[in-house]
């Protein structure tokens, strides 16, 4: 299959998923409450759930995140991604072979617009895409490190807005970051097949005098794994 | 923002035509192939050229380019790419551009390397399907000879393979000069209260060969006509030293020039610096000198501080700006360690200001008017800031927010990226650039090309200036003033 065919479905996965109210950075509306995920459960730092069983486990500690995930595990720091501008990124690798695409803009329309090390994009408008597809082998958990950045790529303040998508088309969580700078981690562990994530980052409102209020959403340390059994 | 194809319904139908012709005839199953010019089809060393490509697209299958790239020799850069006048008949292209600051570098198609199925630049039969584009290459002054820029058109798919196609364009080098030219200040204004004498540095640099030699007189001038300076004419507030000089290529001289305002009364006078030279291209330059002198005295007037000015910054004795039109020129007079930026690496799309730029020598660029989807559109490609409309109201300013900033200088000039009467973009017509400094200097001139240059060297800092282009060509239409290669620093 092409890549862009595949880039295509995914997209048309993304669209069904995000048909909630959007601001004009395609986030969710600011003024809008984001639709809690069912039976989300959520880990902090400490590492630590006494529920199990639900569908989507959201990790803010990285530690935490990979204690949950089996091993063979996909990571990848960006290290060897030149700076700029460029096309959908895909990996094809961990113990089950995922195969799945960073890219951004519907039907990945629009460039990537990378740092020294990391994944952001070119438009403002646009969220960072970590997808797969229904023919490939499903991984059922994915963390990263996420922030906003500036137009010179420097992280800034603001708030990120993490979606997963599930594989069945549902969202199995909303996670909005505050963001403390490139070190906000968040993990997401599934007991069903995970689609992707998309990562926004809405501009801030209200606007700050003196300071754009375009964000652009950034990720780096990305992990594509399974549960633990 | 409209894109260049939406203006071209009527060829398009042409094109489908053709295409439905084609079913009546054994289909041809052509690779790829490119032909074209350059214009200009030389180089000078040492600046950015810009070329504009005329390129056809052959291809009996109707086979398009999905990726149009340019290769360039050990040295040469791609400093921007655009679309002067381009076709496609796909609907869905999304070319990016990419490598700009390198040597290989250009337009590619989504998913690329992989072919397309339609390309971005449409492809035809023999003589083939004209897309022309304008190359910006960036050649250092070290690098002579033929330079041949290829051109890779990677097609898209249709037609037999490979699918790939090079064309070599050889650019001849315009040469070295061989004649003595001089660079200088091309405006001066100062200010120094009535007690005080201005000292400040005049450069007088030979940027060709030879050996320059020199003639420094004054004459009168009103500011607005030109000096006459057949007629020297001595001022007894102006001291020259030295008069006379010679400069080996590659060099400059820094004429002192002070300015005694203390046998002056308070107010304005005129002259004109007259620079006399065996620059057989400008055996006389004119430049225009004002002096304003403040009815108060200055209690440190007796001061010399280490910018050669007795000016301690804040204005209260005095100050000078030195205005350039000239690169070469301009930097002389910048102390080392300034920050330049070709802009090669936007972000595009709608933006919001402000923007931040540089290290050393930070700065905000903000547009206005302000408007809701964004202030600024910036072209991919482009290496250019632009507001979002091009009007009489709008304004692209740099602030500076760190270290004090002396000296400023870049290209300057109107760009048409876009009409709605026309279907060429990235025009540069004639246009009335105006730049105004935060105290209130106002540089106004026509720009004819992005070889514009303006440059300023401050003796107290500039902490922000505003781009406009705010007057209409005579069919109405406003260009956007935009700026490039911007040196940020100190005054030397």
């Amino acid at each position: 299959m092409r890549p862009a065919f595949s880039l295509a479905l995914l997209a048309l996965v993304a669209s069904a998923a995000t048909a909630a109210p959007t601001s004009r950075s395609g986030a969710p509306d600011a003024k809008v409450a984001p639709p809690a995920a069912p039976l989300l459960d959520r880990v902090f730092a400490s590492g630590s759930d006494s529920v199990r069983g639900t569908p989507v486990t959201v990790y803010t500690d990285r530690a935490a995140f990979l204690a949950a995930i089996a091993p063979g595990y996909a990571e990848h720091d960006f290290s060897e991604i030149a700076p700029g501008t460029s096309q959908p990124i895909g990996y094809t690798d961990g113990s089950n072979a995922w195969h799945y695409f960073i890219f951004t803009g519907v039907f990945a329309t629009h460039p990537l617009y990378n740092g020294p090390g990391y994944i952001s994009t070119d438009r403002v408008d646009d969220p960072i895409s970590v997808a797969t597809s229904i023919f490939d082998p499903p991984f059922t958990a994915i963390g990263a490190n996420v922030w906003p950045s500036d137009f010179s790529l420097r992280p800034t303040s603001g708030q990120v807005v993490i979606t997963v998508l599930m594989q069945d088309g549902t969202t199995g969580a909303t996670e909005t970051v505050d963001s403390n700078g490139p070190d906000d981690f968040r993990g997401f562990v599934a007991n069903a097949p995970i689609a992707g994530i998309f990562v926004d980052a809405p501009e801030i409102d209200p606007p700050v005098p003196g300071e754009s209020q375009d964000r652009w959403a950034t990720l780096d340390n990305l992990v594509i794994g399974s549960a633990a059994p | 923002m409209t894109v260049p194809h939406r203006f071209r319904s009527t060829r398009r139908t042409a094109t489908l035509a053709v295409l439905c012709a084609c079913v009546f005839a054994p289909l041809a199953h052509a690779d790829i192939a490119l032909t074209g010019t350059s214009t200009p089809a030389t180089y000078a060393r040492g600046r950015i050229n810009s070329f504009l490509l005329d390129l056809h697209v052959v291809s009996n299958a109707f086979a398009g380019v999905d990726a149009l790239t340019f290769q360039l020799p050990e040295g040469v850069t791609l400093s921007a790419v655009r679309k002067r006048n381009t076709f496609t008949f796909c609907s869905n292209i999304h070319p990016l551009v990419n490598g700009m600051g390198t040597r290989d570098g250009g337009w590619y198609q989504l998913g690329w390397p992989v072919l397309d199925g339609c390309g971005s630049f449409a492809g035809s039969g023999d003589p083939g399907e004209e897309q022309i584009v304008i190359v910006d290459l960036d050649v250092p002054v070290g690098y002579t000879g033929d330079l041949p820029l290829t051109v890779h058109a990677l097609g898209d798919g249709n037609g037999d393979p490979p699918n790939e196609a090079d064309l070599v364009l050889t650019l001849g080098d315009e040469g070295a000069p061989t004649q003595p030219v001089v660079a200088t200040v091309a405006k001066i204004a100062a200010t120094a209260a009535g007690n005080a004498q201005s000292v400040l540095t005049l450069p007088i640099a030979n940027t060709g060969a030879g050996t320059l030699t020199y003639t420094l007189t004054t004459a009168t001038s009103d500011g607005i006509t030109p000096a006459d300076c057949g007629a020297a004419v001595n001022f007894p507030w102006i001291a020259i030293a030295p008069t006379t000089g010679s400069v080996a290529a590659g060099t400059h001289d820094d004429v002192a020039l002070t300015l005694d305002a203390s046998i002056l009364a308070s107010g304005d006078v005129t002259a004109a610096l007259c620079v006399a030279s065996n620059d057989p291209a400008q055996p006389m330059r004119a430049i225009p000198l004002q002096f304003h002198v403040d009815a108060a005295a200055c209690a440190a007037a007796d001061r010399l501080f280490a910018n050669g000015f007795d000016d301690d910054t804040d204005g209260s004795c005095g100050h000078a700006l030195r205005t350039f039109d000239q690169r070469e020129a301009f930097l002389t007079a910048v102390a080392p360690g300034y920050e330049t930026n070709a802009f090669t690496a936007l972000r595009t799309g709608y933006v919001h200001g402000p923007l931040p730029f540089g290290n050393v020598y930070p700065y905000a660029v903000t547009a206005a008017p302000t408007n809701d989807i964004g202030d600024f559109y910036l072209f991919d490609g482009a290496g250019e800031l632009s507001t979002v409309f091009a009007s009489d109201t709008s304004t692209l300013t740099i602030t500076f927010t760190g270290a004090p900033v002396t000296a400023i200088g870049g290209n300057v000039w109107g760009q048409m990226f876009q009409n709605l009467t026309s279907i060429e973009m990235n025009l540069q017509p004639p246009t009335t650039i105006r730049i105004e400094l935060d105290d209130g200097t106002v540089e106004s001139f026509t720009a004819t090309s992005q070889q514009d240059f303006r440059g300023f060297v401050s003796t107290r800092p500039i902490h922000s200036l505003t781009f406009s282009a705010p007057e209409a060509d005579i069919d109405g239409n406003y260009q956007w003033g935009v700026f490039d290669n911007l040196v940020v620093g100190s005054a030397r």
